[in-house]
């Protein structure tokens, strides 16, 4: 029986690209090291600082949360979570369910937003009263309320947990298409705008998709291991995800180069022609007057919602004692 | 050893799915047989993820999981 390459416990994961065998205790370590890297050489965290986690519930962002909290004293840095209720069903009833175990788990201050509440719609009428395709409406909701959340509790950073494989498949896509102007938001972080969009980290950025998977479910955090009933597996993503995957396996270390790589070359790429402006409705950032958030539900609920998301964010935030913020 | 089935539940579908072997096979095997590749499925015997190299048993149960995301993230 393979044992652990440090301690000769029984073995429970092989790194193919370190080549050497991991336990239980060693492979959580592994892990938490792969985001402590990953922090300090993208300087994506300083002491002090507010981080607001996005929490879909899946298991990237409780891999996220749980190895950011087990490293929360070293970095000297507060966590500070906020899940979205898209109202996709059953999936966002049990998405709901495990962020809110893994938030109190892991004692980090939960701001909840329920789009039937604040907006009295749900993903799926927004994205039919709207005439738009459903994931490209909750990619777009849930950014905006990220954002405002993190504007509202004055965060420093957003984490959010996208993996090795989820940016080395973008990357690939938006490569395929030229889409050059894509590739530049891919890095390990992007700055901030004053006091209109707060800057992104992925401190998953060197984690392998099984990688953060096995975190997760080793370490005991809840997370719920279901598709989105609107995931559509004739998409681009899922076809690439299995190109780089097969490549993997014949190259081991793959996927950590490539993203080394572009962390290295992301100035390189072009970045966005246009203004950066605020939206007139909203105060948040945009690139012509108005945001797409404020649009789409302008034309599908009659009247642009950002004000009233920034105002149930804010109340949410206080009954929580996260605002006024004490530095 | 003789041949046998060996039980799996295949996750997060949950569907219940029987191999029929000839004896022992390994991990690697097993995911091949499911058409799933070790870069993106984990084997899964008593709440212990095995190695690909480690083998399963005909009369043995597993959890095979595919290891997804839930929805679009960028």
């Amino acid at each position: 029986m393979p044992r652990c390459s440090i301690c000769s416990k029984p073995a429970i994961a092989y790194i193919r690209y370190q080549r050497k065998y991991l336990c239980r205790d060693h492979y959580i370590e592994f892990i938490e090291d792969k985001v402590r890297r990953a922090l300090r050489k993208y300087k994506m965290v300083g002491k002090g600082y507010r981080i607001l986690v996005a929490l879909s519930g899946g298991k990237d962002s409780s891999t996220l949360l749980g190895a950011l909290a087990a490293l929360r004293s070293e970095f000297g840095y507060e966590l500070v979570a906020v899940h979205i209720d898209l109202g996709i069903y059953e999936y966002s009833v049990k998405s709901k369910m495990a962020a809110e175990e893994l938030a109190k788990k892991l004692e980090v201050p939960l701001i909840e937003v329920p789009l039937s509440e604040v907006l009295g719609t749900t993903i799926p009428e927004l994205a039919n009263k709207g005439r738009r395709p459903p994931c490209s409406v909750c990619g777009m909701v849930k950014r905006y309320i990220t954002n405002a959340a993190a504007v509202e509790v004055e965060a420093d950073a957003v984490a959010l947990g996208h993996n090795a494989d989820d940016l080395a498949v973008y990357n690939l896509k938006s490569f395929l298409s030229q889409d050059l102007e894509a590739i530049s938001k891919l890095g390990p972080k992007t700055e901030s705008v004053e006091e209109a969009a707060i800057g992104r980290i992925r401190p998953l950025y060197l984690v392998y998709e099984k990688e953060s998977f096995l975190y997760a479910y080793l370490k005991g955090l809840p997370f719920l291991h279901e598709e989105c009933p609107f995931v559509d597996h004739r998409q681009m993503e899922v076809k690439l995800k299995e190109v780089v995957n097969s490549l993997e396996e014949e190259r081991p270390g793959m996927k950590i180069q490539m993203m080394s790589k572009l962390a290295l070359r992301i100035k390189d790429y072009p970045k966005p022609q246009g203004k950066i402006g605020r939206c007139k409705y909203c105060g948040l950032i945009t690139g012509g007057d108005v945001c797409s958030f404020c649009r789409l539900t302008k034309k599908a609920l009659g009247e642009p919602m950002g004000p009233k998301v920034r105002e149930y964010i804010r109340s949410k935030a206080l009954k929580l004692g996260l605002i006024p913020r004490r530095l | 050893m003789a041949r046998g089935l060996i039980k799996a539940k295949m996750l997060p579908e949950g569907k219940e799915v029987e191999f029929e072997v000839e004896k022992p096979v390994k991990v690697s095997d097993l995911l091949k047989m499911a058409g799933l590749s070790s870069e993106t499925a984990v084997v899964i015997r008593d709440g212990t993820p095995l190695l690909e190299t480690d083998v399963v048993k005909p009369g043995e149960r597993v959890e095979i999981v595919r290891v997804l995301s839930g929805g679009a993230k960028v």
